[in-house]
């Protein structure tokens, strides 16, 4: 009789847990009704201030370039640039002209908690970019250590190396603030691995489009953006409780 | 927003990469060679015999040659035109100048050195350098006749990529 009594009790204790458990569901279920917000999803448009400003200041650079990116999830983006480049590089030996255009595609993850309704971000992001380009050798003085017969050898032959392309990986980082309804303001640094490249013949790539100055010390490249865009709306979707919302509750419970 | 200083000092640093740093030619960098001439003892073939008092002089050019005003050399190190395929020295031997910088004693030779020009990309801050082929040097002696009386190239064909070893032997 006890022990019947013990084993009912235990089944009732278990189910009353399970119950308890299962209202705590509900309950919480309700709260991530209310707390959620509706998030912005579509395809945000715009271009690199920073290649424009230099294409009025800069009589050696011309460039424009198109970025997108689309929101997959709460935090992971599609993104991606287009663009065309020419830029000439010169010191006192050598004047190379870069021309041609490049593309780049990748992802972009949000690390930044944003507050209720608001859709700023903080991002890393990498991309694979390739670029189709040519490079044009408009003079060059030969280098000599002794100037005893100054001035030394000048050619201004145009040496043009076309059909170089060149593919490479970036690893990106920046803040994207949305400053009016829609209109984001960012900027973001890019450090970048070229994976391979076309060498001219008896000549080396100086400047690859959308890759920027290459070093001579290796296969690095940096890179920055200040970029403009548009988020052209396309539907709303609801948004999960934040963190810091879950940790408001978390206070208030207390 | 407590990651937000660490992001700023990331994007700062990545910034600061992006200086020129390869813009400067560096010295150790070989670039246009210089002709190299060891000067060897004609009556004992395997010895090295200094000059003494040279002077050497371009064929249009009024600077003397830096290091060969009146010196006692074994070795001469001499820069080629880069802009013709001729390169002419007037080297003279026991040279005695007046105030006005007039040889007033001495026995000159005129070392004629022809050769193929060939320009090779170094690298961005270097540009481009000359090389050498087919390099040939002769000595008229003048009125005054040789002082250099045998010379001989380092190999057939010769070729100046780098100016690290010797190409050339004079005896005298």
């Amino acid at each position: 009789m006890t022990q019947r009594h013990t084993t009912f009790f235990i089944i009732n204790f278990l189910l009353c847990l399970c119950g308890t458990l299962q209202a705590q569901d509900t309950v919480d279920a309700t709260q991530i009704k209310q707390d959620t917000l509706k998030l912005q999803y579509g395809l945000r448009i715009g271009t690199d201030a920073s290649k424009l400003i230099r294409t009025a200041l800069d009589d050696d650079y011309t460039g424009f370039e198109i970025n997108g990116d689309y929101r997959l999830t709460e935090n992971w983006f599609i993104a991606g640039e287009i663009g065309n480049e020419e830029k000439t590089t010169t010191n006192d030996f050598l004047s190379v002209t870069a021309k041609g255009s490049y593309f780049k595609a990748g992802f972009d993850y949000n690390m930044y908690d944003n507050w209720a309704g608001l859709d700023n971000m903080i991002f890393a992001g990498f991309r694979i970019g390739a670029s189709a380009f040519s490079q044009t050798r408009t003079n060059y003085t030969v280098y000599s250590t002794d100037q005893y017969w100054a001035p030394q050898n000048s050619s201004s032959d145009s040496l043009e190396s076309s059909g170089l392309s060149a593919i490479w990986v970036e690893l990106i980082i920046g803040i994207k603030a949305e400053v009016l309804n829609n209109l984001y303001l960012g900027i973001n640094t890019q450090l970048k691995g070229m994976i391979t490249q076309d060498q001219p013949v008896e000549f080396e790539n100086l400047y690859v489009p959308g890759f920027n100055k290459t070093f001579d010390s290796g296969r690095i490249g940096v890179g920055y953006s200040y970029t403009v865009s548009y988020m052209i709306p396309i539907f709303k979707k609801k948004k999960n409780k934040t963190k810091k919302e879950e940790e408001e509750k978390k206070e208030v419970d207390n | 927003m407590k990651h937000l200083k660490l992001y700023l000092l990331l994007i700062t640093t990545l910034s600061f990469l992006t200086c020129e740093r390869d813009d400067l030619c560096p010295e150790t960098t070989p670039t246009t060679p210089s002709f190299v001439i060891d000067f060897y003892n004609n009556n004992a073939q395997d010895s090295r015999k200094n000059v003494v008092d040279i002077y050497v002089i371009g064929q249009d050019n009024e600077e003397v040659l830096t290091g060969y005003n009146l010196e006692n050399v074994n070795q001469l190190i001499l820069p080629l035109r880069t802009d013709q395929d001729i390169t002419t020295f007037n080297i003279t031997s026991n040279t005695v100048l007046d105030d006005d910088g007039n040889i007033t004693s001495g026995n000159t030779d005129i070392l004629t050195i022809t050769y193929a020009r060939k320009d090779v990309y170094v690298s961005r801050a270097c540009g481009y350098k000359t090389t050498f082929e087919n390099v040939v040097a002769t000595i008229d002696g003048g009125t005054d006749g040789n002082w250099v009386i045998f010379n001989e190239a380092a190999n057939d064909n010769l070729t100046i990529e780098d100016d690290t070893t010797t190409h050339y032997f004079f005896y005298h």
